[in-house]
């Protein structure tokens, strides 16, 4: 990797007196002046030797922190700025940040903003300088600006996933007596007396306690192994701090924590610190409450409540018994009364009596019937026997009118005045045409016939 | 009603205590059964109060699998 080109002098380069960092180098030649040697580097030369410097373990894969400075947006999507630290040991460094890394930052960068960043230093040959390439970019973990960043992209890596907010068709119910409860908090501390008090008071039973620490470093694997070692043993799980601040709740935004308690077989209900603050946990877990104390509340009953509602139910219970036994009494004695045989008797005699009056009724009915029938038939009779006298008179008239009409019409009566009928083979004869001589004829006459013969026609 | 050996939990005693009232105030239940339904129920009452009178808080520590 020596230079090619021969000079005749050498400049004289020093780079302190530690020779055996500088190995790469030609060696030094104090006054060479303008020397033309072998050991002369181009730019590109040294720019290649100090890439190859800084290609080493100590600055590769390292993780800095510092503030953000000197933030220039650029349109192609890689990120430029500066690592600064402030103070006593003020220091910056370039940084540029590739569009492929930067794409899934959560959080937007701007200027002041302390950040830790992973990656590894490289040199820029084209602009002759040393740079931080930035691979992951994480908010600085001291201080709250840093925690609510980091906050804010466990959200979106866990929602991103799924993990969070847990559907509403996942969230289960936590059974509504409970046979024991599982409780994931701090030994120490108020958190486990305020449930103890709540659940001794409401509804005493079994709390399998799965203690741990419920803040700083490290505390969400103590969590996390709570949340697994009451699976199977319990029938619902609290997950409870007391209150604090936001970098002591922080852990509980944990995405492992979440992760646990998302997973969790039992119902969880989340009760940590106060009202006001809210966690990843809180979306994770089946039911979020307020506090320690309204855990406790929540998953179980209140035994006043049900002994008070047990007299209830004995009372009702009681009440409608009695009122089922006293409807059948009642019913007894309907039925005895009804069975009585005095009321049987009374009954027939009133039949008996009912009958007496029909049968009364209808004999009198009936006499008044006949008599009217009666009356009605002497009228008619009478009526007949007078219109069948009349009807003879009458007819005995029409005989004898019919009679001379039929006796004035009698052929035989002119024959009284000397007129005769002639006959001829039992044929009345009008007319001499009808005769020949020596027909035989019939004469009749009033008193008898004569039989003649014809003579002569004229 | 169930036939098992084990005690019934207090929640299967609530459910079938709200049966047994359910039948109670159905008209065509048997005065026979009422009766009968009655005396399961104040034996079934008094287990839940005797329940959850003995009720007792007990707090035992669940060693961790990995610490």
């Amino acid at each position: 990797m020596a230079g090619k080109k021969r000079v005749t002098r050498q400049k004289t380069l020093s780079f302190g007196d530690d020779e055996g960092s500088l190995s790469l180098l030609s060696p030094i030649q104090e006054n060479s002046g303008l020397v033309i040697s072998d050991n002369i580097l181009s730019v590109s030369d040294l720019t290649k030797r100090i890439r190859d410097v800084v290609d080493c373990p100590l600055l590769t894969d390292i993780i800095v922190k510092g503030e953000i400075t000197g933030y220039r947006p650029n349109g192609s999507g890689h990120l430029y700025f500066s690592l600064t630290e402030q103070g006593d040991n003020a220091a910056s460094i370039s940084c540029v940040m590739w569009k492929y890394s930067a794409k899934n930052l959560p959080f937007s960068v701007k200027d002041g903003l302390l950040v830790q960043v992973t990656g590894l230093v490289d040199f820029y040959p084209a602009g002759g300088r040393l740079q931080f390439i930035v691979k992951k970019m994480e908010p600085a973990l001291s201080g709250k600006t840093g925690l609510f960043l980091l906050k804010e992209q466990w959200r979106k890596e866990l929602e991103g996933k799924g993990i969070i907010p847990r559907p509403q068709a996942e969230i289960r119910d936590p059974p509504i007596f409970p046979k024991n409860i599982g409780v994931v908090t701090s030994k120490t501390g108020s958190v486990l007396q305020d449930i103890k008090n709540v659940i001794s008071r409401r509804y005493p039973l079994p709390i399998l306690l799965a203690s741990t620490a419920v803040q700083g470093d490290g505390a969400e694997s103590g969590i996390v192994s709570a949340i697994q070692s009451l699976q199977d043993k319990v029938d619902v799980i609290i997950v409870a701090r007391g209150g604090g601040s936001f970098e002591d709740l922080f852990v509980f935004n944990h995405p492992d924590v979440v992760t646990a308690i998302r997973n969790s077989k039992v119902p969880i209900i989340s009760a940590i610190g106060h009202e006001t603050d809210t966690t990843l946990s809180d979306f994770a877990a089946d039911r979020r409450v307020p506090t320690p104390s309204a855990a406790a509340e929540t998953v179980v009953p209140d035994r006043a409540v049900l002994l008070e509602k047990l007299e209830k139910d004995r009372r009702s219970m009681h009440d409608t018994v009695m009122w089922i036994l006293s409807a059948e009494q009642k019913n007894i004695a309907d039925l005895k009364r009804r069975v009585d045989p005095n009321r049987l008797t009374r009954k027939l005699e009133l039949m008996h009596q009912q009958t007496a009056e029909l049968e009364e009724r209808i004999r009198t009915a009936s006499i008044r019937r006949i008599t009217v029938e009666r009356g009605n038939c002497r009228n008619w009779a009478a009526m007949i026997q007078k219109g069948a006298k009349n009807k003879i008179t009458n007819a005995r008239l029409a005989f004898l009118t019919q009679k001379e009409i039929i006796l004035g019409r009698d052929p035989y009566k002119p024959l009284e005045l000397g007129y005769a009928l002639v006959w001829k083979d039992n044929v009345v004869v009008r007319s001499v045409k009808k005769i020949a001589e020596d027909d035989r004829l019939t004469l009749r006459l009033a008193d008898g016939e004569v039989i003649t013969i014809v003579e002569s026609i004229k | 009603m169930t036939e098992k050996e084990t005690e019934p939990t207090y929640e299967e005693m609530i459910a079938e205590l709200r049966e047994i009232a359910k039948q109670l105030d159905d008209p065509n239940t048997a005065i026979e059964d009422a009766v009968k339904l009655h005396q399961r129920g104040m034996a079934l009452i008094q287990k839940c109060e005797t329940f959850l009178q003995k009720a007792e808080l007990t707090i035992t520590e669940v060693p961790q699998s990995s610490e």
